[in-house]
């Protein structure tokens, strides 16, 4: 199964462990997570806090390497790549979505959304309709101008859903993507990442929150480092 | 997927975003940018100044010559001197025998003139020369005339004179009739033939020659020079000339010894020792022998200037890596969306680069008010000394290389740092823990501490020096004293009626009250200029390549007790060595020990210029042309036995000199209402000219030193204060557990001093081994100077203990209980 998961899954995990090392003690993050997403899924990674959902997540978007396994990405190996060449697939493939939303705050909502676009050699006017396009989807296009301290957090979210997607990446990683809202823009954002899903867009998100978890059409249940369970909803 | 390319990393598309951030980021924090801009301006524009200053005095062609490069300065070699002047008949011969080599060979001499273009007569500095002078230098005149050819010819037939611009300007207050205007200078009638373009400034930097005169009127100029056409043992002329198109230096080189070969054949006794040296006219400067001195005086400023802008550099690089640290959550949310290391680092360079940009213009400005303050000073002197430093377009373009540089100096750091965030605290806008920055920092401080410690020791060796300038022993007694230069000869005067003069001058100057005693000399010590002889010692058989000439001045009786010099042996002169009487000479002891070593040197016969003279006086070796000068022998003629027409009248008096000068003027005054008086000065200002280079280094690095102080220790007060607010949270718990406020304050001092105390030590290595290279520089060669070496690191140690003692009481007020709840 997983030399056939590896060849049709967008993501394949086999094996992963990571270990952080502190003075004398070695805290065990992960330990032998076994994991695919298939195109066009919609994925929820769920568990205490604590269990090691940001490691994999931070794993998944090669913000972090694991200590030990075996990361492919749309087929491409991706676990022991050189900084320069994660960048260029975390540029090229991935989306992040953050709790925190993560704008710069010295850049407008436009030049925030371009912003991943401008780290590829693309024409300024294919960015000019990427982001505009980008903004569309959100419902942002009227903020352009505006810097983010200009914004409600909903709308900020919805900026940084909009500069995830404006790559038109193979996956969006979402990190607790309503943890820094109200319940009303918590509930929006996930309707904007459920339309996303429904047009093809696939998505990993990350929650401690388990009425967001439905949202998702799997989710995958970690705890102490280990997937223990997996749900189709 | 494709790679982007290196083009995209530097396309004027992503530049363009860059700079336009930049600009935000210049706008954002006004406090933050202008301590940037302040600090790298001062930077910037003192190095700037300093470079304008060297551009003028070794790197600028002479303005307003043609072709300048095509210039060669020609000297007279001897055993003992590499660079001596030259003779009329020796030009000539010059002249005539190197048409092969040169398009054109020209002389000149400075001679003080008496102008009278209005009631009174000036005294200005003017130049003798050839007629081709302008001719040979491609000199363009405003108004008139420059000289002929045919002025060359006819001794005292032809007496005209051009004008520089600022002579035109100042003794006839730009008159636009001023050609064809008849004046008397030195007591004749001279036609103003012409003026000289404004650019125009003489042959030699900084000195400006106010007129300029036919050397076929040098008997009318100078009475008493008329044999000087036929002496070629009279050397006195510089000589310029210009390469024919072609002509290497080497080939110049080469005739010019076949040519000293050719006239040793002809004149075996003026030529025995002699030969012929060039120099290309960028290289002589003032004059070769200043050129070595100029060269190192100028390096050592521009490397202290230098040090300061490195200490600027590091504290605003510390400014922006702890800026880097507020930043971390940007740089790690544009990593996190594929940005390169490579763009960040770009994106950080554009953005030190404008805000050096922006600070290089501050900094000109900066640089435009220093250079107002140089062109000020004025030397005591009677040349038209014009440091003419310039925003020129090499200033500039060392301005720009220097802004670029120095954005890249204080940005490329924390570039690099900046953009290696911990990418996942970063992100959860967490506190970085930031060691390998702060080690940065530390390192950064460490730095700066020792580039001080070089500063204020190179500055703190250079005042110093200026203190023991001061004090260096000059063989007479300096304070009390009234100079005055007067020339009866110039208003016409022969030998017998100036001799009547000066007698009555002295006679009713020494019945005035408050005066202690007068007495003449043709060349006051310590003025720059001086004169020498050969001489010949019976009995003595000097060396293969000892040089037998030898300083000497012609001097009124009394003048020893005059100048508060001892006479150790014999007696000084009286009134009776006059013209009919034996040949009287006063040696130093320094010219007793060379001829007479251990003997005792009075009664001794010394033979110059084909005449005897008897040793009457031996008087203490002290200082004639140079502070600096290694101990030289010197010789003193009776102003009767070796007539000297242009004397300095020497005033000791009982108070201040400064209150005599009206008396003197009304002396003078009361004998010829028409004689000009002119350069007078207390003695203290006189010797300012030798000063003038320990003043301008003392001054100029002093004020260096302060600068570089203040920029360490608002560093020292940066990185403290920085270094405080991240442990708030450690302190809290130290304070928690027990720690009183002084503990908090002894921690916080400690981690300041020991950043100080390892700058310190590595700084003292630095400054010892640039006290090294100083130590030629030094009066003294008190390189090693104690007090220096002992003062400036305490002074530094302090001032950095003040610096952090600021955030260390900062500390100390942490309140525990709130610290740690608010984590």
């Amino acid at each position: 199964m997983a030399a056939n998961g590896k060849e049709r899954a967008l993501i394949h995990l086999a094996g992963i462990k990571k270990v952080f090392y502190t003075d004398e003690v070695e805290t065990h993050a992960l330990a032998d997570v076994h994991f695919e997403i298939q195109k066009g899924e919609y994925v929820a990674i769920s568990g205490p806090s604590g269990c090691g959902k940001t490691t994999l997540l931070s794993i998944l978007g090669l913000l972090d390497a694991p200590t030990s396994g075996e990361y492919t990405l749309a087929g491409e190996s991706v676990a022991t790549l050189r900084a320069a060449d994660r960048a260029r697939v975390r540029n090229r493939q991935i989306g992040f979505i953050f709790q925190a939303f993560n704008l710069i705050g010295d850049l407008t909502v436009a030049e925030n959304v371009e912003l991943p676009l401008t780290y590829r050699d693309m024409p300024a006017s294919e960015r000019r309709d990427r982001v505009a396009a980008a903004l569309d989807r959100v419902q942002m296009s009227h903020r352009a101008k505006h810097f983010p301290a200009q914004l409600s957090g909903g709308q900020q979210q919805r900026v940084a859903v909009a500069r995830a997607v404006a790559g038109d990446p193979a996956i969006l990683l979402a990190d607790e993507p309503t943890g820094n809202l109200d319940s009303k823009n918590g509930e929006a954002v996930m309707e904007l990442l459920r339309e996303l899903n429904a047009h093809g867009s696939t998505i990993c998100m990350v929650t401690h929150d388990s009425r967001y978890a439905q949202h998702a059409g799997r989710e995958v249940h970690l705890f102490d480092g280990k997937v223990v369970e997996a749900v189709s909803h | 997927m494709t790679e982007p390319t290196a083009g995209a990393l530097f396309s004027l598309g992503a530049l363009r975003d860059d700079l336009r951030f930049a600009g935000r980021m210049l706008v954002k924090s006004p406090l933050f940018t202008g301590m940037v801009i302040l600090t790298l301006a001062l930077g910037i524009g003192l190095n700037t100044a300093v470079f304008s200053a060297i551009e003028a005095l070794l790197l600028r062609p002479l303005p307003g010559v043609h072709n300048a490069n095509e210039l060669v300065q020609l000297y007279r070699t001897y055993p003992a001197m590499e660079y001596g002047s030259n003779s009329i008949p020796h030009f000539w011969d010059v002249r005539k025998r190197t048409t092969d080599v040169y398009s054109g060979v020209a002389a000149w001499a400075f001679s003080t003139l008496s102008v009278s273009a209005a009631e009174r007569p000036v005294r200005v500095m003017g130049q003798m020369v050839s007629a081709d002078y302008f001719a040979v230098l491609g000199v363009q005149v405003a108004r008139g005339r420059t000289f002929v050819p045919a002025e060359d010819e006819g001794r005292g037939a032809h007496p005209v004179a051009v004008l520089s611009d600022g002579g035109w300007k100042t003794l006839f207050g730009a008159d636009p009739a001023v050609v064809g205007r008849t004046i008397a200078v030195n007591g004749q009638s001279v036609e103003i033939i012409g003026v000289t373009m404004p650019e125009f400034r003489g042959s030699i930097p900084l000195a400006a020659p106010a007129m300029w005169m036919p050397l076929m009127q040098l008997a009318q100029i100078r009475p008493g020079a008329e044999g000087d056409f036929e002496r070629r043992g009279n050397n006195y002329l510089n000589v310029q000339a210009r390469l024919r198109p072609g002509v290497t230096m080497e080939q110049a080189r080469a005739r010019m010894t076949a040519l000293a070969n050719e006239l040793r054949a002809e004149f075996p006794d003026a030529y025995e020792h002699s030969s012929m040296k060039l120099v290309p006219q960028s290289e002589a400067g003032i004059h070769p022998t200043m050129r070595g001195a100029q060269v190192g005086l100028s390096a050592v400023v521009m490397v202290v200037v230098g040090l300061l802008l490195l200490i600027a550099c590091v504290n605003v690089a510390n400014l922006f890596l702890a800026r880097g640290r507020d930043r971390a959550r940007e740089m790690a949310i544009r990593l996190a969306l594929g940005a390169r290391r490579g763009a960040l680092i770009r994106q950080l360079l554009v953005e030190s680069l404008t805000f050096s940009v922006v600070s290089g213009v501050v900094g000109l400005v900066v640089a435009v008010w220093t250079i107002g303050l140089a062109n000020g000073i004025t030397l005591p002197m009677d040349i038209d000394f014009r440091p003419d430093l310039r925003l020129s377009p090499l200033v500039l373009a060392f301005a720009c290389g220097v802004t670029m540089l120095t954005g890249v100096l204080f940005g490329l750091a924390p570039a690099v740092q900046s953009t290696r965030p911990a990418l996942i605290p970063a992100l959860k806008g967490e506190a970085p823990a930031g060691g390998s920055r702060s080690r940065m920092s530390r390192s950064l401080v460490v730095a700066q501490m020792a580039l001080s410690m070089v500063l204020l020791m190179c500055a703190g060796l250079f005042l110093s020096n200026l203190r023991n300038a001061t004090v260096i022993d000059k063989g007479f007694v300096s304070d009390r004293l009234l100079l005055a230069e007067v020339n009866p000869s110039m208003q016409g005067y022969a030998r017998a009626a100036t001799e009547h003069f000066y007698r009555q001058l002295t006679e009713r100057l020494q019945a005035t009250p408050g005066v202690r005693a007068v007495a003449l000399a043709d060349q006051v010590p310590l003025g720059l200029g001086s004169s020498d002889r050969g001489v010949e010692i019976p009995g003595y058989s000097p060396a293969e390549s000892e040089g037998m000439s030898i300083f000497y001045a012609s001097v009124s009786p009394g003048y020893f007790g005059t100048m508060g010099i001892p006479v150790l042996k014999g007696r000084e002169f009286t009134t009776q060595d006059d013209s009919g009487s034996t040949r009287a000479l006063v040696v130093n002891q320094r010219f007793v020990d060379r001829f007479w070593p251990g003997q005792d040197g009075v009664g001794r016969t010394v033979k110059t210029a084909g005449r005897d003279y008897t040793v009457i006086g031996v008087v203490p070796t002290g200082k004639y042309v140079r502070l600096g000068e290694d101990p030289a022998a010197h010789m003193w003629f009776a102003q009767s036995q070796q007539w000297a027409a242009g004397m300095s009248v020497i005033v000791r008096t009982v108070g201040d000199p400064n209150t005599f000068i009206g008396t003197l003027r009304r002396e003078v005054s009361a004998l010829d209402a028409n004689l000009p008086v002119s350069n007078i000065r207390s003695m203290d200002r006189h010797l300012g000219i030798s000063l003038l280079p320990a003043r301008l280094a003392g001054a100029a690095l002093g004020v260096f030193g302060v600068l570089g102080l203040l920029l360490a220790s608002v560093g020292m007060y940066g990185i403290m204060a920085y270094s405080v607010a991240q442990r708030t949270r450690e302190i809290g718990i130290r304070m928690a557990i027990g720690a009183a406020a002084a503990d908090v304050i002894a921690l916080v001092l400690r981690q300041g001093l020991t950043l100080v105390l390892i700058g310190t030590v590595i700084g003292l290595g630095g400054a010892f081994a640039a006290s090294r290279l100083l130590g030629s520089m030094l009066y003294g060669g008190s390189s090693l100077d104690v007090v220096t070496f002992t003062l400036v690191p305490l002074v530094l140690i302090a001032v950095s203990a003040a610096a952090s003692y600021g955030p260390a009481r900062r500390a100390s007020a942490v309140d525990p209980a709130v610290t740690l709840r608010s984590e």
